[in-house]
């Protein structure tokens, strides 16, 4: 007998709509000291089963109709509340959770949060023994300076910090079995890869099981031993991690490992012709008033001194964590936010000096496609205004030729005629960034941002809308500029790569040689942690330490060196100056020369 | 946070200023010759000139408006237009005891609603929350001035177990010393320690009392028991309740103190509530506050007396949503 | 005609979807009826009160003050009106007052609401400021003041509780409006390059409106307590309107004594009140992301 078993568990959710089972698991198994993954997009009933688990599930409107959760040999699932209470939960099951600033009491000091678990699980202990080992679980995650963290409350504390916290919390209980729900979801990438070590530290030193719930596959390869599909409340397909990855059975999971898999698409590029964007010496910063801090007059600076230009035809990918302004650059260019400094230049034109004109010509040149279809396509209007929005605006036609006109957009996007008469919330997430991408054409656009167009949708979709993007691209000539955190689609998609972080321009040039050769240690460092299908085991993983400082007051000099293993004095005190490598491939950094051949060995 | 709090205090202010520009827009462009009701329906027109002067009418309103701050700063809300008392004068005989009677009430709604609010969140769809859920639904439904005729009738007329008005019963204010020393006769008894004075007038302040805080409960205990439910709902209780810590103690310790936010908003809230129902009913009760006198200003149209008593509870009402902010203040997100 | 059609389609699955809610829940169920028959009765008060003559001033001399009995179930007045005709015919009275000062508030309150929230800057601050001045008054205080000096009478009333009550709507479109406009499809029209006025008018207010109108819709249980609160003041309906807070206030004189002059009136204020209040909540609990989620 397994140490977790779940056999035959159903569980259903009633709604208006009547009842559906959301979770209908025939059966599941993982050895003591084991790493399962389960996989599933959102929706598929990962999380309904974490909390089903450890009865926090919400009944009504769910309801267990049958099976039996063991653990340990002993039916979970018949335990009164009270029991699992004192006996399971925390005892012998902690659960790490998707977003850890929700689950962290945000009006308690840390401390607070860390000695009531301790206490309730340790009841004769001293308050100084609680607080002792509180401060030594802290340490035990790695937490710099435990004593500081004890006395802070959750929001003064990083993303990365919480998590560490949330860990800290569930070894506080001593649990043997681990429940990891998309532990590193909400997290940069260069803090991922170092919480998921020091995840697996801890489950080897203490011994544990864990149950890792992903929404996707490329973190699992790194992590987990056994491998299981969730689709639609099922279990599809079940293997260990390797033969899963190699030999997939079902198409979901075939998708599922393409979505990560790198360089899967094939790359077409369009012929590129004369420089159709020039972004020169780009700056926006915000000024932040902070009355309770006493602090006044802050700059945020989230675009600093950013240049670069674009040929039509091409496509240019930024890539960066969140917060290194990639999007706010992108929006400073398209003039939705004032610039604080700086130029952008449109076919040779002065856009900003157009616009303080009055001219708005550019905007019709230019379009965006954003990352959340739902949120992008106004609710209250049916899809045919949508689509026409900007033929509203830039062209004089009458109601049949509008119609006329949408039904064709939407063909070309591979929409039926008759979506004109509906709502978004009709669609599902990849027909409604269809109906976006749609949209984004009505007006002839030269440039059309895409603005993380594949990270909210499921990945059967993502894959369809690459391909769509590909064609439209090859059928309008289209030069775009592509936003993404996404290895997978910057490949298939980009050109030429930026790379920013807080606020600057760190490297950019051809995606080729960036992929293969990047020569700026953050480029390096960035490439690492993204968990991809070819790293096996957690070694692969590189760990960048530290975490991103903030914009309000970035470091002197280059604002990546207190991170930076390659760091010299110099780092500290000077922006680098741009070193052209040739072939357009640019780097900001003082030791790009010495660091040439380090980087390529490593 | 000091910062903040003198901050607060400053647009408390800078409101007090709008409420008084309000007030004063009300008493000089809405009525209808009050100069008549000063000088006397058969006065000459030498004489409604001399009422004009007297009430600065002859004046331009914004030479009015100057004077009338002025006159504000010195704590003087003018002359009542029927028996030309000044209105800062009566205000302080009559606010004595209004003051003690909300006061009472406002703790009834504390004391009543949150533990009501608390325990229908804990036992939420059970029994006890149904029960508790309609009770409160319902005194917010209620017309106060009904509810007060109505426990006459059932405390009164019926089983005679109350007094039907007045802060005293006669015999009380016949044979015994009546002490005055806050104007507040629950305190006053209590320090100069006449029992019997105490007892009586509590009989009589429980009916009013009764009456204008069904309200407050009603809202105090829905307030609470939604706000209460809003963060049970929250991860951070799924997560503690992982991490195998007791639901009492979820509810008690985590849930609480993250909605002192909210309910010290709701208290501010429904203390203006319980200072509106007293002008309701104070009158049904021949209780001698200012909610009797507001109701006889209205009946004779004194309207620098209705404006003094606007003001004075707006003032009122200011300070107490000045002390849930402060209160609200002490969540660190706040401090963000 | 058929696009009329694919139009309203989806409006009809969500309403279907609020009615499964409703009916879930049992006693807004019974709300919802009794306030049908209310407004039904309001309608056809004339048609269906044993005595229609007795609405206003009609005087029966030998059947003053009567206590309830079968010809005359709530009792009669001093008048010898039939209570029970005048307190039907009062829902009619109740109803529209409350409807009106509820609709001249949200007439005040939207198009403030839309503009601080939409505009932001200076102009929010402004409109704010003002607002946040209408609401340091305590309930009903403010209105008692100025339909005082308007001069009483039942339209005053009307016009005084919606000129205190609006700023209540202009916060919340306000809040809501300030949201709507971080979504992206304004920035995608921003980007399209359509016209300010037309984000404003078709993109933000569309999309911000009906919550206020749910809240209005629950705030009528209110305002009617209101309305019969300054008709019990004397500020409201003038004598021989059946106002139910009037009839109270007149009964008082005869009170205890002829107890069901204040008793009857009262229970029917609480009565109505209680419906709207419990269907309130009802929406609300709908309408709550949360609870329509699980």
């Amino acid at each position: 007998m397994a140490y977790f078993e779940i056999n035959n568990l159903k569980i259903t959710h009633r709604s208006f709509e009547g009842v559906k089972t959301v979770l209908d698991i025939e059966h599941l198994s993982i050895e003591k000291g084991e790493t399962y993954g389960l996989i599933g997009e959102s929706g598929q009933g990962k999380t309904v089963l974490a909390l089903a688990i450890q009865q926090l599930l919400r009944c009504p409107p769910g309801k267990i109709e049958s099976g039996e959760v063991l653990l340990d040999g002993e039916n979970l699932l018949s335990f009164s509340p009270k029991q699992m209470r004192r006996n399971i939960r925390g005892r012998k099951i902690a659960m790490i959770f998707q977003d850890p600033m929700s689950c962290l009491n945000p009006v308690f000091r840390v401390g607070t949060i860390m000695s009531d678990v301790l206490h309730e699980h340790n009841k004769g202990m001293s308050k100084k023994d609680v607080r002792r080992r509180a401060v030594e679980l802290l340490e035990e995650v790695k937490l710099a300076d435990a004593e500081s963290v004890m006395s802070k409350y959750p929001h003064q504390l990083s993303g990365g910090q919480r998590q560490r916290v949330i860990i800290a919390l569930a070894l506080a209980c001593g649990a043997e079995f681990l429940i990891a729900d998309e532990p590193t979801r909400n997290l940069d990438v260069t803090i991922q890869a170092s919480v998921l070590k020091l995840l697996k530290e801890i489950q080897l030193k203490h011994g544990m099981t864990v149950l890792f719930i992903a929404n996707n596959m490329s973190l699992v390869s790194a992590f987990c031993d056994r491998v299981g599909i969730l689709y639609g409340g099922r279990i599809i397909e079940e293997n260990t991690t390797a033969r899963l990855i190699d030999n997939p059975r079902e198409e979901y999971t075939r998708v599922l490992i393409d979505a990560v898999r790198t360089g899967h698409h094939e790359h077409k590029s369009l012929e590129r012709g004369d420089e159709l964007l020039r972004v020169e010496h780009l700056k926006k910063y915000f000024d932040i008033n902070d009355d309770l801090r006493h602090q006044k007059h802050l700059t945020l600076k989230a675009v600093d001194d950013v240049s670069f230009s674009l040929n039509r035809g091409e496509v240019l990918g930024i890539v960066g964590e969140s917060g290194c302004g990639k999007s706010t650059l992108v929006n400073t260019i398209l003039n939705l936010f004032e610039p604080t400094d700086g130029k952008v230049f449109f076919e040779g034109v002065d856009v900003f000096a157009e616009a303080a004109k009055g001219d708005h010509a550019f905007r019709k040149n230019v379009q965006i496609v954003f990352q959340d279809p739902y949120w992008s396509l106004n609710p209250r209007w049916l899809i045919k205004d949508i689509v026409a929005e900007p033929l509203d605006v830039y062209e004089k036609f009458n109601e049949a030729q509008r119609l006329e006109r949408v039904k064709e957009l939407l063909e070309m996007v591979g929409i039926d005629a008759d979506a004109c008469y509906k709502y978004p919330h009709e669609f599902s997430g990849g027909q409604r960034q269809r109906i976006a991408i749609a949209r984004s054409l009505a007006s002839n656009p030269k440039l059309v941002v895409l603005d993380e167009p594949t990270s909210s949708i499921d990945v059967f979709s993502q894959a369809q809308i690459l391909e769509l993007i590909q064609n439209l691209r090859k059928r309008f000539q289209l030069t775009n500029i592509l936003i993404s955190h996404d290895l997978g689609v910057v490949h298939a998609l980009a050109d030429r790569i930026a790379i920013m972080y807080l606020g600057k321009i760190v490297e950019i040039g051809p995606a080729d040689e960036i992929f293969n050769h990047p020569r700026h240690p953050y480029t390096k460092a960035l490439f690492d942690s993204i968990p991809t299908l070819d790293k096996h085991g957690m070694d692969s993983l590189k760990t960048l330490e530290g975490q991103i400082p903030s914009p309000i007051n970035p470091p002197p000099g280059c604002a990546f060196h207190q991170r930076c293993s390659y760091a010299c004095e110099k780092c500290s005190e000077c922006f680098p100056d741009p070193t052209d490598l040739g072939n357009g491939h640019i780097v900001c950094c003082h030791r790009v020369h010495e660091l040439a051949t380090e980087l390529e060995a490593k | 946070m000091l910062k903040y709090i003198v901050k607060r205090i400053l647009s408390s202010i800078l409101v007090l200023l709008g409420v008084v520009t309000i007030t004063f827009f009300i008493s000089r462009v809405l009525p209808s010759n009050p100069e008549v009701r000063w000088a006397g329906q058969r006065a000459t027109e030498e004489q409604l000139e001399q009422a004009r002067i007297e009430l600065g009418l002859d004046k331009s309103l914004p030479e009015q408006y100057i004077i009338y701050l002025g006159d504000l700063l010195q704590g003087d809300l003018g002359k009542s237009l029927n028996n030309h008392q000044p209105v800062t004068e009566e205000l302080a005989r009559y606010v004595p005891a209004t003051l003690e009677l909300v006061i009472l009430a406002f703790l009834f709604a504390i004391i009543i609603g949150i533990p009501l609010g608390i325990y229908s969140a804990k036992k939420k769809d059970k029994l006890l929350d149904h029960c508790s859920r309609i009770f409160s639904i319902g005194a917010v439904s209620l017309p106060t001035f009904w509810v007060a005729l109505f426990l006459q009738l059932i405390f009164y007329k019926i089983l005679n177990m109350l007094p039907i008005g007045g802060r005293l019963s006669v015999e009380a204010t016949i044979f015994s010393d009546v002490p005055s020393i806050t104007g507040m006769l629950l305190v006053d008894t209590l320090l100069t320690g006449q029992l019997d004075l105490f007892v009586d007038a509590f009989r009589h302040i429980l009916l009013p009392c009764i009456t204008i805080s069904l309200y407050p409960i009603g809202l105090v205990s829905r307030m609470t028991r939604s706000a209460l439910l809003e963060i049970l709902g929250e991860d951070y209780i799924t997560a503690g309740r992982s991490y195998g810590l007791s639901d009492t103690k979820m509810l008690w310790k985590y849930a609480l103190k993250n909605s002192v936010g909210t309910t010290a908003t709701d208290v501010a809230l429904s203390m203006g509530y319980t200072l509106t129902n007293t002008f309701l009913v104070e009158a049904i009760f021949s209780w001698p506050g200012i909610g009797s006198y507001i109701s006889n200003a209205v009946t004779t149209l004194d309207y620098n007396a209705i404006i003094g008593v606007t003001l004075f509870g707006a003032v009122c009402y200011i300070v107490l949503n000045l002390i849930a902010d402060i209160f609200v203040a002490s969540d660190p997100r706040v401090r963000l | 005609m058929n696009s009329f059609v694919q139009t309203m389609k989806p409006r009809i699955r969500s309403f279907r979807e609020s009615m499964y809610l409703l009916a879930r829940n049992k006693l807004s169920l019974f709300a919802l009826i009794i306030l049908v028959i209310l407004v039904l009765g309001a309608i056809f008060a004339p048609y269906i009160v044993p005595y229609p003559e007795d609405f206003y001033d009609a005087v029966h001399t030998n059947e003053q003050l009567l206590p309830p009995s079968a010809e005359h179930w709530m009792g009669t007045d001093e008048l010898g009106r039939d209570i029970f005709s005048r307190v039907v015919y009062g829902a009619r009275i109740s109803l529209t007052a409350a409807l009106a000062a509820v609709g001249l508030s949200l007439l005040i309150g939207i198009p403030l609401g839309a503009i601080a929230g939409s505009f932001g800057g200076w102009v929010d601050n402004v409109i704010m400021r003002i607002t946040d001045v209408f609401l340091s008054f305590p309930p009903l205080l403010l209105a008692i003041a100025m339909v005082a000096l308007l001069g009483s009478s039942l339209n005053n009333a009307v016009l005084a509780i919606a000129l205190s009550w609006w700023p209540w709507y202009t916060r919340l479109i306000r809040g809501q409006a300030i949201s709507v406009k971080e979504r992206k499809f304004v920035q995608a029209a921003e980007t399209i390059g359509t016209s300010r006025a037309r984000i404003i008018f078709k993109h933000i207010i569309p999309n911000c409106i009906s919550p206020v109108i749910v809240q209005a819709s629950m705030d009528i249980g209110g305002v009617i307590l209101t309305v019969a609160s300054l008709s019990f003041l004397g500020l409201g309906a003038q004598l021989p309107t059946p106002e139910w807070g009037l009839m109270i206030s007149t009964g008082r004189r005869f009170f205890p004594d002829s107890w069901w002059y204040c008793i009857f009136p009262g229970i029917a204020i609480f009565i109505t009140v209680l419906c709207f209040n419990l269907l309130g909540d009802a929406i609300r609990e709908i309408l709550d992301p949360k609870t329509r989620k699980n």
